[in-house]
């Protein structure tokens, strides 16, 4: 197969450019899905192509594409539509040259596996879910993307991947009380099929989880003091906070500057959020962002105080401010837009149990079923326990929280001493892009008076 | 060469999209993308097997739909066989004419609308136009070859008004198969008005009110019935709609279409991602379930009949989806829906749609954007609202629906559907 990096031709017609990128890729997706004992999807999937963006007088163009055979006419055509923007005022942050090679395969290499192991190892975990006699139904899902990413940029970078991302999710369901009751784990890893092997160690929890819920008694919606677990202060930190840190939203609105600006107190002491690499593999750690910029770990609220935010070339360049590495495309039919990697709280000292002895009328909340963000935010639960008098009681479902990002934050009395990193099946949507591979996670965290909906 | 016992089709698509992107106001960028992908579905000793590519011509697209079909579920299906599909114009010629200055002539246009306008200048305007021209074959063992083409125009806005403690921001966006029938001026009028009625917030205390469902909102608030009509969901049996088709469902002044010929909707197309000739459904007549939205397969497995409503990309299976639906519109107007509230909630657009369970038709939204009514006047905009309940028990409860029909989103024809008791947390 020819490599990547040789289809790149000729770039002289960029040599009056302000800026330039090109990014090729080739992608293998195996994915198996099942539903009980029923293979619902069995395919492989070849995706291959690439993009040209080019910033000329201002304007940018961009042209993508399946076809890697004509760059030169795409290389021209990238630029041609970028002079059509007429009075572009569009600038970047340039930085020095890197040359990269990223090779993340994993233990076990899925090119490696058979289709028929992948397809047992998935079966197995669905037999396993469905020995419990509380869960009726099991869905589980396991894909890998094997794929292969050279990027180079007018500062002469070339950043060359060879990597695999490989994700699970396994799902119990109990039809016991009529209504549907789920509860999943689920995992999205750089890394080879040792995720998914690891990700099946995690069905006790699921069954764990399906027993609480059965004993379960609906939640009143109403405002109460909330623990939150790592999973949905990962949520909270990503969905309302992150998605607020990202500069698209705020570089060109003078009062969004305003009302984020950097050194403004917007939360309480107890909260500080990170964006960044955590060396490890989960699915936001991404090294150098597709600017082939390197991903900074970016401290974004510190005691509640705001100092950075989240950047691409173009919004560091106009904000006057540094480069993060957030500047991401879901793959090469996309042009790259502010993203998070991997968005977490930080710890303090505080143990759990004390965090629970300070609530009188509560909820401890569990598990995330989805989430949307903003200043208003909304995201649905798996279950709660009721704190009555500092202890925890009886286990509740169908609850929703709710409410306004920046009272949130400055509602947040405590956070806990141990942090939890999730990464998701279905990572994040922003725009038209999604599903790209992120994490997020936390400590437990408590806020005063959230809105909770129940039935 | 095929062996006898397999069946297979093959759905592929070519598709360019143009987008014109203007940032606060500001022309930035111009795109052009161009895509191939072509997917395989194999039928071996029934089972099913696929695979997709982007490669024209790829040589091992067959071998691999045939490897996974080896693992594959069994599905005992017929193909069909080639028929004349019928179908409205999909593709003007004015439509695939439209050069990019074009679109950057009405992206300058609609800026100037909203400048002119706004008199505070604290709002942030974002606009993209898109020409979509997509070319689909479609073929099959039982001899089907067939092509159709496709192209749209789409108008996305998204526009920020940004104050301390108070973030307003708005999208909306039309497509239609000719640019002149993109509903620019309405949506900018609304979107104004959106700005004029929210400048004022109120708060709601916790209760059950009446809510009136804008057409905005009313796709958001049927998802979980659109989840739990997918013949898949059915076929699992883990919707709360199995074994209820015929039986009443939802209040019996509603009655819900999907149809799939619709002459503007852009859901429309002659034929469905198997090779079915589109047709019209009634899903809900009168509150009573007539049919689920069924791939053959699932409606083999559920021993019901097809209805056309698999949809299906170059790159993935087929699977059942709605085209452009319609609610059907009731007597009152829907100044005199608002008008008989004393208090309650109008809504125009729900967060967090599609969270909770909706397999069991709950549904539990934040309020994104929605206003107070009390004594049949449109009051503040209500913020850290929540609205609950079970769609299944609200929709049985109606107060009245609208006259009025508003396509939205280029391909759902929705009236003001008024809730008499729904649960609202609120502060």
């Amino acid at each position: 197969m020819i490599k990547l990096k040789e289809y790149i031709p000729d770039l002289k017609v960029l040599s009056d450019v302000e800026y330039y990128d090109i990014r090729l890729e080739r992608r293998f997706i195996t994915t198996v899905i099942y539903h009980n004992d029923e293979p619902r999807e069995i395919s492989e999937v070849v995706q291959n192509g690439g993009c040209v963006r080019v910033l000329f007088n201002g304007g940018w163009g961009f042209s993508s594409f399946t076809n890697l055979d004509n760059l030169t006419d795409k290389v021209s055509e990238a630029k041609s539509l970028a002079s059509n923007v007429f009075n572009g005022r569009s600038k970047i942050l340039s930085d020095d040259k890197k040359d990269v090679k990223i090779t993340r395969l994993g233990d076990k290499n899925p090119a490696d596996i058979s289709l028929a192991d992948k397809i047992s190892l998935v079966k197995e975990a669905g037999n396993r879910l469905r020995a419990n006699d509380n869960i009726d139904i099991s869905n589980v899902g396991y894909s890998d993307v094997l794929r292969q990413v050279v990027l180079i940029n007018k500062f002469g970078t070339l950043i060359e991947r060879d990597e695999v991302l490989t994700r699970g999710f396994v799902k119990g369901i109990s039809m016991k009380t009529g209504e549907p009751l789920s509860s999943s784990r689920q995992a999205n890893c750089w890394r080879g099929f040792e995720v998914f092997e690891e990700l099946m160690d995690k069905i006790p929890e699921v069954e764990e989880e399906i027993d609480y819920l059965l004993k379960a008694e609906n939640a009143k919606g109403g405002c109460y003091d909330v623990i939150i677990d790592p999973l949905l202060s990962g949520v909270f930190a990503h969905e309302s906070f992150g998605h607020t840190s990202e500069a698209d939203f705020i570089y060109k609105d003078d009062r969004m500057k305003e009302i984020l600006k950097l050194g403004r107190k917007l939360g309480s002491d107890a909260i500080s959020i990170v964006d960044g690499p955590i060396n490890s593999d989960i699915a936001g750690d991404i090294q150098y962002d597709d600017e082939g910029v390197k991903a900074e770990e970016t401290v974004l609220l510190d005691k509640g105080v705001l100092v950075n935010h989240l950047h691409s070339r173009e919004t560091a360049k106009m904000m006057g401010e540094k480069l993060t590495g957030n500047a991401r495309a879901l793959n090469f039919y996309y042009p790259p837009i502010v993203r998070m990697t991997n968005t977490y709280i930080k710890p303090s000292k505080a143990k759990l149990d004390e965090l629970i002895k300070e609530v009188s009328d509560g909820l401890l909340i569990k598990g995330s079923q989805g989430g949307m963000g903003g200043e208003m935010f909304t995201f649905s639960a798996v279950l709660g326990i009721k704190i009555e008098d500092g202890k925890l009681t009886s286990p509740v479902k169908n609850l929703t929280l709710t409410g306004n990002l920046f009272t949130t934050l400055r509602n947040i009395k405590a956070v806990s001493d141990e942090v939890k990193m999730f990464s998701s099946w279905l990572g994040c949507g922003k725009n038209e892009q999604g599903p790209l591979p992120v994490g997020l996670g936390g400590p437990y965290v408590m806020i005063k008076d959230a809105l909770i909906g129940g039935r | 060469m095929m062996a006898k016992e397999m069946k297979y089709d093959i759905f592929t698509q070519i598709t360019e999209v143009t987008p014109v992107v203007f940032e606060n106001g500001e022309l930035k960028q111009i795109e052009r993308r161009e895509t191939y992908s072509s997917g395989c579905r194999v039928i071996l000793n029934d089972r099913v097997g696929f695979s997709s590519t982007t490669i024209k011509d790829d040589k091992e697209l067959i071998e691999r739909s045939k490897r996974s079909a080896e693992y594959g579920r069994e599905i005992i299906i017929e193909l069909p066989e080639p028929v004349e599909y019928e179908s409205p114009e999909l593709s003007f010629k004015a439509t695939e004419d439209i050069k990019t200055e074009d679109m950057v002539d009405i992206g300058v246009a609609s800026v100037n609308k909203f400048q002119n306008a706004f008199k505070n200048p604290d709002v942030n305007i974002n606009v993209e136009l898109r020409k979509n021209l997509s070319n689909i074959q479609f073929m099959n063992s039982e001899g089907i070859d067939t092509t159709y083409r496709k192209c749209t125009t789409t108008i996305t806005f998204f526009i920020t008004r940004s104050k301390e403690g108070d973030l307003l921001w708005l999208y909306d966006g039309d497509e239609a198969f000719q640019i002149e029938d993109l509903k620019i001026d309405q949506m900018v009028d609304k979107i104004i008005d959106h700005y004029e009625k929210s400048q004022n917030t109120t708060s709601i205390k916790t209760g059950t009110y009446p809510v009136i469902m804008t057409p905005y909102a009313l796709p958001q608030f049927l998802v979980p019935f659109t989840v739990c009509i997918n013949g898949e969901n059915i076929e699992k049996g883990i919707s709360i709609l199995k074994d209820k088709k015929g039986e009443k469902i939802f209040d019996s002044s509603i009655t819900i279409i999907d149809d799939q010929l619709d002459k503007r909707g852009t859901a429309t197309r002659p034929f469905d991602g198997e090779g079915l000739p589109s047709r019209r459904n009634t899903i809900v007549e009168n509150g009573i379930l007539k049919s689920y939205i069924h791939t053959l397969s699932s409606a083999h497995n559920t021993n019901d009949q097809p209805t056309s409503n698999a949809s299906r990309s170059g790159s993935t299976m087929p699977s059942p989806s709605l085209t452009n639906l319609r609610v059907g519109h009731g007597e009152k107007s829907k100044d005199e829906l608002i008008e008989s509230i004393d208090k309650g909630i109008l809504v125009y657009f729900l967060s967090g749609v599609g969270q909770s369970n909706t397999l069991a038709g709950e549904f539990q939204n934040g309020l994104y954007l929605g206003y107070l009514i009390e004594d049949g006047k449109i009051k503040g905009r209500l913020k850290n609202v929540m609205l609950s309940g079970n769609l299944f028990d609200v929709m049985k409860n109606i107060g009245g629906i609208s006259k009025e029909i508003e396509l939205v989103y280029g391909d759902m024809y929705m009236p003001y559907i008024m809730l008499n008791n729904v649960s609202v947390a609120g502060g």
